[in-house]
């Protein structure tokens, strides 16, 4: 079985491009367009990894994975931050609000797929 | 004088006295001579001592005269020192005015009747500026200075019309005959006092405009550091945005290129992979222009480890070296293993090697390429040295400063971003570093990047 990945992600091409990229590589992507979709999303389907983007509308993504982390259900699932923040202590704040890992955007399609695998093996 | 007539006279008359009649006795002559002898003597002694009375009395007169006529010139010199000086001086006794020079008449505005016999308190305000009667005050000046020596003080006098006027008086006590005068030489210091005051008046103005100077400078700097933030935050923002669409762009042309989306004849590909380097070079720039703002807004962070720098060069070398070769250059690295470990921010320092590696493999066409890297006792030395085109000393100066290659005209034939050395400049003042050039038009150029081996960093 393929690994199932949950993308929150609000803006409509760059969901495209990487459910694109990561369904070529053989993963069944579901997404989400904004915080409050991605939580009852990840509730119900427990996916393998999240990518998480910071930048969302009404509720950003450091509060996304901070309620992510209080589920107990998901506490075991990689978070990865995709994000086009590129402030200072941004890497910090993803990884503090519990983020696994942070992907700064533009993605680099040639090793997208690769880093996210990455965090999948680390996982399982 | 009178002993000096009378003494030779009596000398000079006794011995005449006793040598005529010593004479006569030896004559031994009868007694109508004698008596004859005798009228003679007595005419002869009147003829002497009359003559020598008037020689006496003609010199003591002589005397008496010089002695006249000094005493009247020193008179003279006097009282024209008196009358000329350029203060007023008063001889006072008992209080009052008794004599008083040309000046003082002046000075008080009066005829000379008019302050003989008066008194200091009449020529002087009812009070004085301390609050003091004039009349009671003067008085204890006057016996001080009869008791207790010269007394120097300021007093406030008016003329006789009453007009006031700022005064300083000396008294001095002078015993003349048995007498006991005062002396009071009263100067009139009323454009003195009007000089200080508009000295003072003017230098409260020029402190009152320095402070107004300093306080405009103070705002203008304020707003000057205010602009320059929303500037930065502009830039921060704008290379933000900016990052988000070129995500499609880089993303979807990498997709294309990979055949993702299907295959691809042979002038899709170049013009995809036109692109893709577009948008690389698009990316590059936006990075440079987000690292500059950071640097400038002061929120660009250090993260400092501790790193062998043999690896880092190595590192940078290999990411290099693809080009060097394209181009036909040598790329020589001279780094030993033992240079050993440096504590820096490692990221940044392979950025600045890394961006000086690239400049020099961009304006070189032939020859070599050279990184260099030594240890002293407090730092690295860090030199990267080129074979290239140089850079003439006029444009030296621009060259750490942001967006300048831009105007030049050479970014149509090497492209960047104009960005680099200026962000490599500030990443090594951060990091407590420096870099300079040394460089010949034609010839190619040195950049030295010192680092310091720990610690010791400028805070941002």
């Amino acid at each position: 079985m393929s690994a199932r990945i949950l993308l929150i992600e609000d803006n409509e091409l760059n969901r495209y491009l990487a459910t694109f990229l990561l369904e070529k590589r053989g993963y069944a992507v579901a997404c989400a367009n904004d915080g409050p979709q991605g939580i009852t999303m990840a509730a119900e389907m427990i996916p393998d990894l999240i990518l998480l983007d910071i930048q969302l509308p009404s509720m950003d993504g450091y509060a996304v994975a901070r309620s992510l982390r209080a589920e107990p259900v998901l506490n075991h699932v990689p978070i990865v931050a995709v994000t086009s923040y590129a402030m200072p202590g941004d890497r910090e704040k993803a990884l503090d609000a519990g983020c696994n890992g942070y992907i700064e955007k533009p993605i680099n399609p040639d090793t997208f797929t690769e880093e996210i695998s990455a965090y999948l093996r680390h996982e399982i | 004088m009178t002993v000096r007539i009378i003494l030779p006279y009596a000398v000079v008359a006794g011995l005449w006295i006793f040598a005529s009649d010593k004479l006569l006795t030896l004559l031994d002559l009868d007694a109508r001579s004698i008596a004859m002898w005798s009228t003679y003597k007595g005419l002869a002694f009147v003829l002497v001592t009359t003559c020598l009375l008037a020689f006496l009395l003609r010199a003591e007169l002589a005397v008496a005269m010089r002695n006249q006529t000094a005493l009247r010139e020193s008179e003279i010199k006097y009282h024209a020192l008196f009358e000329t000086a350029s203060d007023a001086i008063l001889l006072m006794y008992g209080g009052r005015f008794i004599d008083c020079n040309a000046k003082a008449l002046k000075v008080y505005g009066c005829a000379r009747e008019y302050l003989i016999g008066a008194l200091p308190s009449d020529f002087s305000p009812e009070f004085q500026p301390d609050g003091c009667r004039s009349d009671q005050k003067s008085m204890e000046r006057i016996n001080s200075a009869l008791t207790d020596g010269p007394q120097f003080f300021e007093w406030e006098h008016c003329r006789r019309d009453g007009s006031p006027f700022a005064a300083e008086v000396s008294l001095n006590r002078l015993d003349l005959d048995g007498m006991t005068l005062l002396q009071s030489i009263v100067r009139d210091v009323t454009d003195r006092k009007k000089a200080e005051k508009e000295l003072r008046e003017l230098n409260l103005r020029l402190e009152e405009r320095v402070a107004e100077r300093t306080a405009d400078l103070a705002v203008a700097k304020d707003l000057a550091e205010a602009a320059d933030r929303v500037k930065s935050a502009f830039l921060a923002t704008m290379s933000h945005e900016l990052r988000t669409p070129l995500n499609s762009i880089i993303g979807f042309t990498g997709i294309l290129l990979q055949e993702l989306a299907g295959p691809l004849n042979d002038e899709q590909r170049k013009q995809l992979e036109m692109v893709r380097d577009s948008s690389r070079h698009l990316l590059e720039l936006i990075n440079d222009v987000l690292d500059i703002s950071k640097i400038e807004a002061g929120q660009l962070e250090i993260h400092k480890t501790e790193f062998a720098l043999a690896e880092s060069v190595r590192k940078v070398s290999g990411l290099i070296r693809p080009l060097a070769e394209s181009k036909k250059l040598s790329l020589l690295t001279l780094c030993p293993d033992n240079i050993g470990m440096v504590k820096s921010d490692r990221r940044r320092v392979e950025q600045i090697m890394l961006n000086l590696l690239n400049n020099a493999v961009k304006f070189t066409d032939k020859g070599f390429v050279r990184l260099t890297a030594e240890r002293d006792a407090a730092s690295v030395n860090i030199s990267v040295s080129d074979t290239g085109i140089g850079i003439a000393p006029s444009e030296i100066h621009n060259l750490f400063r942001p967006f300048k290659q831009i105007d030049t005209g050479l970014a149509r034939l090497h492209e960047g971003t104009g960005l680099g050395l200026a962000i490599c400049r500030r990443l090594a003042d951060l990091l407590g570093g420096d870099i300079n050039v040394t460089s010949e038009s034609g010839k190619g150029s040195v950049f030295k990047f010192t680092l310091p081996l720990r610690g010791q960093e400028k805070q941002p």
